[in-house]
């Protein structure tokens, strides 16, 4: 065995020595996130079913109000739409609910259990995968059902997938690392996105908006990711070619919001 | 190895009252640990003993690299492994053997080596049929004992203990410590932080006394006890009685390192004053070691006492030469109808210095009383 010398001391890592340390710690993220879809799935009668009803609900009644009752025109039916919306929207949202808190929620593991501390809201970021997986299984079947043409372009979900993880955990880590003895940040957080679902083309297609406003919508980054998913699996149009350099940009977001997590990671562990 | 050089960590403390967004610094630091330095070698074994909240677990879980210290540095050379509260890694609803493969797992083990040390591990905790069934079925003491099992075979170099020299059973205490011990002669560096003297006495060779987050006295394991038996494991507050009142205590324990093997006898004389107007209560002494366990005791209840006295006197003499050095403290029983009906904790303390010779020395390690006669050695052929 190698002879492993390790210093403990008040001082800073390298960004690039944290990040090893979580890159040989990666298996254990996994092992986490299996551990709680086992444990969540495997005292339930009906197990993944419960992760197809609500997301069908959502789509039911959202079809019932937008497109019978208020009678929105898309060029694409609208449980369609709806659904397409939903799961990159979906996997946003569930990121951000799970990993935002999780230092704070897994404080009482973290302080007795050594584990690099970004682990656990990168775990926590892979819960929603499974949602996300029956979503796109669900839009598969819908397409059939409407005798829509599949895309060959679906074959860039998994690019779509890894652009929807990046924004989240970007909003998350940034959420996680400025929550400390109070939540209020992980509430303000939260309590955004209620409002962000509407500034986001989830339910209705940017077609909606006036074009003068249009370019505003992709603003905001999920307003690309969800257009992309509706571009590779609908086949509808992309989004333009300057909010793919808007996504861009704010992934910029990302190192930085690592860096913080970094910096007052322990920190924030004293606090849980 | 380990050194440590000046290690310190403070805690957030909240305040009263603190509330609102802007009102969140209200509250103070405190330091859980304050200027420790140590250093141990491969192969030792060290204890740490101190009151709760002396910052033994705050030390362990900075070498562990749970904690950051604010200041100072510690270098391990090795493997480390830590066992700081068993099964806190386990999640209730998997089974025995899901939790076995994930701690491996987090303790940093191959998909093979976990796999591998699952046989070993089954066997340690004799749970072989409860394998398939989830961790919150498991009684409190199985759970323990399949943590405990899973938690001392990952293989390391530097292990970290922390209060887990008391595990289950009786039977099982006793195969975890052989255990341990087995790993100790393996070569293991050892840092264990225990509240059990007697089994670190004998794990270990070294001990540091914590308090308040600052090391209070390092040393032999044997005056380390000592010097915590001394300080913080004060006689509590005498309860108020019922029947009788102790009033004075005094004891002679000649020094043992005059004459050590003529030590003179060891006398107790203890006053009780008892309640006007009522017959005094039959009375019993004990003489307790510094690790609460209780040696001897002599009782009135085969004496005539005489009748509306109001205070009595009773003298207590031990043969010379019975006791190792170490703490030694007596309690006052009070006992009606046979059962016992009041009890004055540690009222007197007395203290056998350390023998000269190196006999009675490693004796003392192991226990408070010495039997005189020794071994006889014959030469077989």
């Amino acid at each position: 065995m190698r002879a492993m010398y390790r210093v403990i001391e008040n001082k800073p890592k390298s960004m690039l020595a944290e990040l090893e340390e979580v890159w040989r710690a990666l298996p254990v993220a996994w092992m986490l996130a299996r551990r709680e879809w086992k444990a969540k799935y495997a005292h339930t009668a009906m197990g993944l079913v419960w992760a197809v009803i609500p997301l069908a609900a959502y789509v039911a009644i959202y079809s019932l109000f937008f497109s019978v009752l208020l009678k929105v025109e898309t060029a694409i039916p609208y449980p369609l739409v709806a659904l397409s919306g939903l799961i990159g929207w979906n996997y946003f949202k569930d990121i951000i609910y799970n990993a935002a808190p999780s230092i704070a929620n897994e404080g009482q593991f973290l302080k007795r259990n050594v584990v690099p501390r970004l682990i656990i809201p990168l775990y926590k970021s892979l819960l929603g995968l499974v949602e996300l997986s029956i979503s796109v299984l669900l839009l598969f079947v819908l397409l059939a059902a409407f005798g829509f043409p599949f895309s060959a372009r679906a074959l860039l979900l998994p690019f779509v997938i890894c652009l929807n993880f990046l924004t989240g955990f970007t909003v998350a880590i940034w959420a996680c690392s400025l929550s400390g003895r109070r939540r209020d940040f992980f509430y303000l957080t939260a309590s955004a996105l209620n409002v962000a679902i509407w500034l986001t083309p989830v339910f209705y297609l940017p077609s909606l908006i006036p074009a003068g406003f249009r370019p505003f919508l992709y603003l905001n980054p999920m307003a690309t990711v969800v257009e992309a998913y509706r571009w590779i699996l609908l086949g509808a149009q992309g989004p333009p070619l300057f909010a793919w350099a808007g996504v861009a940009f704010f992934l910029v977001l990302l190192p930085a919001g690592l860096r913080l997590f970094f910096i007052r990671q322990h920190k924030l562990v004293d606090f849980a | 190895m380990i050194t440590a050089e000046a290690l310190s960590k403070s805690f957030w403390r909240a305040g009263e009252g603190a509330a609102g967004v802007f009102a969140a610094s209200r509250g103070d630091d405190f330091w859980a640990l304050k200027d420790v330095s140590f250093q141990l070698e491969g192969g030792e074994s060290m204890g740490i003993i101190g009151p709760n909240g002396a910052g033994k677990s705050t030390l362990l879980k900075i070498l562990a690299g749970i904690y950051q210290p604010d200041s100072g540095r510690a270098v391990l050379r090795g493997r480390v492994g830590a066992i700081l509260e068993i099964g806190s890694g386990f999640h209730p609803e998997l089974t025995g053997r899901e939790n076995i493969y994930f701690a491996g797992r987090l303790a940093g083990l191959s998909r093979r080596q976990a796999a591998a040390h699952l046989e070993e591990i089954v066997a340690f905790s004799g749970l072989e049929k409860h394998l398939e069934t989830p961790v919150k079925f498991y009684s409190s003491g199985m759970f323990l004992r399949l943590a405990f099992a899973t938690a001392i075979h990952i293989d390391c170099d530097i292990l970290l203990l922390d209060e887990v020299l008391a595990v289950g059973d009786a039977a099982f205490q006793e195969k975890c410590f052989l255990k341990l011990q087995s790993l100790k002669k393996a070569g293991k560096t050892m840092l264990i932080a225990s509240h059990e003297p007697g089994k670190l006495a004998q794990m270990c060779n070294r001990a540091m006394v914590l308090a308040e987050g600052r090391v209070a006295f390092a040393g032999g394991v044997q005056e380390s006890l000592a010097y915590y038996a001394r300080h913080f494991a004060p006689g509590v507050p005498l309860p108020l009685s019922q029947s009788a009142y102790f009033r004075a205590i005094r004891m002679t324990a000649p020094g043992a390192d005059a004459a050590p093997h003529a030590g003179g006898a060891i006398d107790i004389e203890v006053e009780v004053e008892f309640k006007p107007g009522q017959s005094p209560p039959h009375l019993a002494l004990a003489l307790m070691d510094s690790h609460h366990n209780i040696l001897f005791s002599a009782n009135t209840l085969e004496r005539e006492l005489p009748p509306r006295a109001g205070a009595l006197r009773l003298c207590w003499k031990l043969p010379p030469d019975i006791l190792n050095s170490g703490l030694f403290w007596a309690n006052l029983y009070v006992i009606g109808n046979e059962t016992l009906e009041e009890h004055f904790p540690k009222i007197g303390k007395f203290e056998i210095p350390p023998f000269g010779n190196l006999a009675r020395q490693v004796e003392s390690r192991f226990h408070a009383l010495h039997i005189p006669g020794g071994l006889h050695i014959e030469t077989l052929k």
